[in-house]
């Protein structure tokens, strides 16, 4: 059974609609990551999961219950903030210990679930502390501390990372990895528009744009096989290249494949037969590898990732091929076209 | 010897200066008030500006027993009460007003500020004979009450103007916080936003505190029975009954004063951070 249903969720502000029918369904233990450009609803899905806002339409199941109209201190769930949104005014174990106060559990119990979550990250030392006394990296332990007092059935993040610095984001990241593990029951949805965030700590990914899904999959499916040119373009770094396929030197994909995407790790540079050849713009060379941006002859830009170090040079002209499986075309309507409908036609 | 911290900053000097002129004017009459508080009535005349050659303790009991204990009585129900009603109903007035505006009704919640600060407007001389008729109409006139709801009424503007200002920057994410914690809307202001707004809430607490212990219009119209009256109304009749008894009267006088200026002592600290907050986040 599901352990949250989302059917055909719609959300307006005012007039203007902003998801426009969500149909999910996550797995109980499941770390599910929404992912998308700014403003395209991720975050206001997840405030609708939390009940901090209302659905305009549709319906939300919890563990099998529609919680539509029920409050958000009674879905079981618990939030971690971008802004960690820890109690100014309370310590460390005041902050943790605030909803179970309010839940009326006895004291006992409040006591032994702080000691636990305070355990499992490390915070005793923190624990009579004020927030303003901790570094970013302990107010979000705090903060995802006290959100493991609740023993939710759902853990909510939101962006929880943004606030950090790079060290400290790959810290928490792990932690969170490990916090998953540790808690195999727990479900954790986490919203993230970092797609590095998104590919290591998720079970799935649902890619969100303009207030729809674009698709849903593990990561690896949404790198190898992307539904459409959005996804295609959205997972990846740099962005794949997509260019209409009669630009493609001998670029013969079948009648339905009208642009063809290639991912710049997949490019490698040619002596014969390339599929484009582009004039070099700039180069960054990182050491483990060498990214290239260049113009093709038609005016538009790829960019190429090479492993290693490579003597390329701004305006050299560089001739560029990839292995054909590697190779993802997409229809007018920027659909993916199968991988064997485009071998077949080659 | 000049100060070492002047020399390097010579530009501080009339600044200092100006400051230290400032604080004579404000401290002398107050060292004058004490001084002569403990002297007899025939010293004053003969040497108002020396130091008491001999300590008279005995005019503060005098003072006291004579009425300033009652009065002072009535000034700190008065007071006490303004305080409580008016922090009370600025913070739900507030929050009001920053929860609408956060749920997309802050044009209405702009309407009722804009009300609410209108009240600044009105000067209490204006209202004094329609505040009369109406305490006459309700049967409050010449009661505690009748001093306590204007004094209210009139500190109600610049107390919500402060104390939204601090509360509009409470972080919408506290809010959300605290629902999913199990609060209502109650217990956000109770947990979340007074806890947090202490500063503006002594700040308001002082001013208020200042200005209900040191009101005089309202209090010798609104009140006619003696035991009913306020420290500032009260000594007026002190006055008179004690004819030329000065060193009492201005024991009274120090009676009537102290409490507010230990108050201001006592909450110094926050008084300055909370008034300073409240005109950044205005």
């Amino acid at each position: 059974m599901a352990q949250l249903t989302l059917t055909n969720v719609r959300k307006s502000f005012g007039s203007l609609e902003v998801l426009k029918g969500i149909d999910l369904s996550i797995e109980s233990g499941e770390l599910i990551v929404f992912v998308g450009p700014s403003g395209c609803g991720k975050s206001t899905l997840l405030r609708l999961i939390a009940g901090l806002d209302e659905i305009t339409e549709g319906t939300l199941e919890i563990e099998g219950r529609v919680v539509n109209d029920v409050p958000a201190a009674k879905r079981r769930i618990a939030m971690v903030f971008q802004s960690y949104a820890l109690y100014p005014h309370m310590t460390v174990r005041r902050n943790m210990a605030f909803g179970l106060k309010m839940s009326r559990l006895p004291r006992a119990e409040i006591e032994r679930r702080v000691a636990n979550a305070a355990t499992m990250l490390k915070l005793e030392p923190l624990m009579e502390r004020l927030p303003k006394q901790l570094s970013g990296g302990q107010r979000q332990r705090v903060a995802i501390g006290r959100a493991i007092t609740r023993e939710p059935a759902v853990f909510l993040f939101d962006e929880p990372l943004s606030n950090l610095d790079a060290a400290l984001r790959v810290a928490t990241r792990i932690e969170i990895a490990g916090l998953h593990e540790r808690l195999p029951a727990a479900t954790m949805i986490y919203v993230t528009h970092d797609q590095v965030e998104a590919m290591t700590l998720a079970d799935r990914i649902v890619v969100m744009n303009a207030g729809r899904i674009e698709q849903v999959g593990t990561p690896m499916e949404l790198y190898h096989r992307p539904a459409n040119e959005f996804v295609a373009q959205f997972i990846g770094s740099p962005a794949m290249n997509v260019l209409p396929a009669e630009e493609i030197a001998n670029g013969n994909f079948g009648p339905r494949a009208k642009t063809v995407g290639i991912r710049p790790e997949d490019l490698r540079l040619v002596d014969s037969e390339p599929l484009i050849t582009g004039k070099v713009l700039l180069v960054e060379q990182l050491g483990e590898v060498t990214l290239a941006y260049a113009r093709t002859e038609t005016g538009r830009s790829i960019s190429v990732k090479l492993p290693g170090d490579h003597a390329i040079a701004r305006d050299d002209v560089i001739s560029i091929g990839a292995p054909l499986e590697k190779v993802h075309c997409f229809d007018q309507d920027g659909l993916r076209v199968s991988q064997e409908e485009v071998l077949t036609e080659t | 010897m000049i100060p070492a911290a002047i020399l390097r900053h010579p530009g501080r000097l009339p600044v200092i200066t100006l400051l230290a002129l400032h604080t004579v004017i404000v401290a002398y009459p107050l060292f004058w008030m004490v001084s002569n508080s403990l002297k007899t009535t025939q010293e004053i005349y003969a040497a108002s500006w020396s130091l008491p050659t001999r300590w008279v303790f005995e005019n503060y009991a005098e003072a006291w027993v004579r009425g300033i204990s009652g009065y002072f009585m009535n000034s700190v129900i008065v007071t006490g009460s303004t305080i409580a009603l008016t922090l009370a109903i600025s913070a739900l007035a507030a929050f009001g007003m920053v929860r609408a505006e956060a749920s997309g009704i802050g044009r209405a919640a702009n309407v009722v500020f804009l009300a609410c600060i209108a009240g600044m407007l009105v000067a209490p001389q204006v209202a004094l004979v329609p505040l009369y008729k109406m305490m006459q109409t309700l049967g409050l006139h010449n009661s505690h009450l009748a001093l306590i709801l204007p004094y209210t009424a009139y500190r109600l503007p610049i107390t919500i103007l402060l104390v939204r200002a601090v509360f509009l920057a409470v972080p919408r994410d506290l809010d959300d916080c605290a629902n999913i914690d199990g609060c209502n809307s109650f217990q956000v202001l109770w947990h979340v936003y007074l806890p947090m707004s202490r500063s503006i809430l002594l700040t308001c607490a002082v001013l208020t505190a200042y200005y209900a212990w040191n009101e005089f219009l309202f209090a010798i119209i609104f009140i006619d029975s003696d035991r009913l009256k306020t420290i500032p109304a009260g000594l007026m009749n002190f006055r008179d009954a004690l004819m030329t008894d000065w060193g009492v009267l201005v024991a009274g006088l120090v009676i009537a004063a102290a409490p507010i200026i230990l108050l201001f002592i006592v909450a110094q600290r926050y008084f300055l951070s909370g008034f300073a907050t409240g005109a950044v986040k205005g």
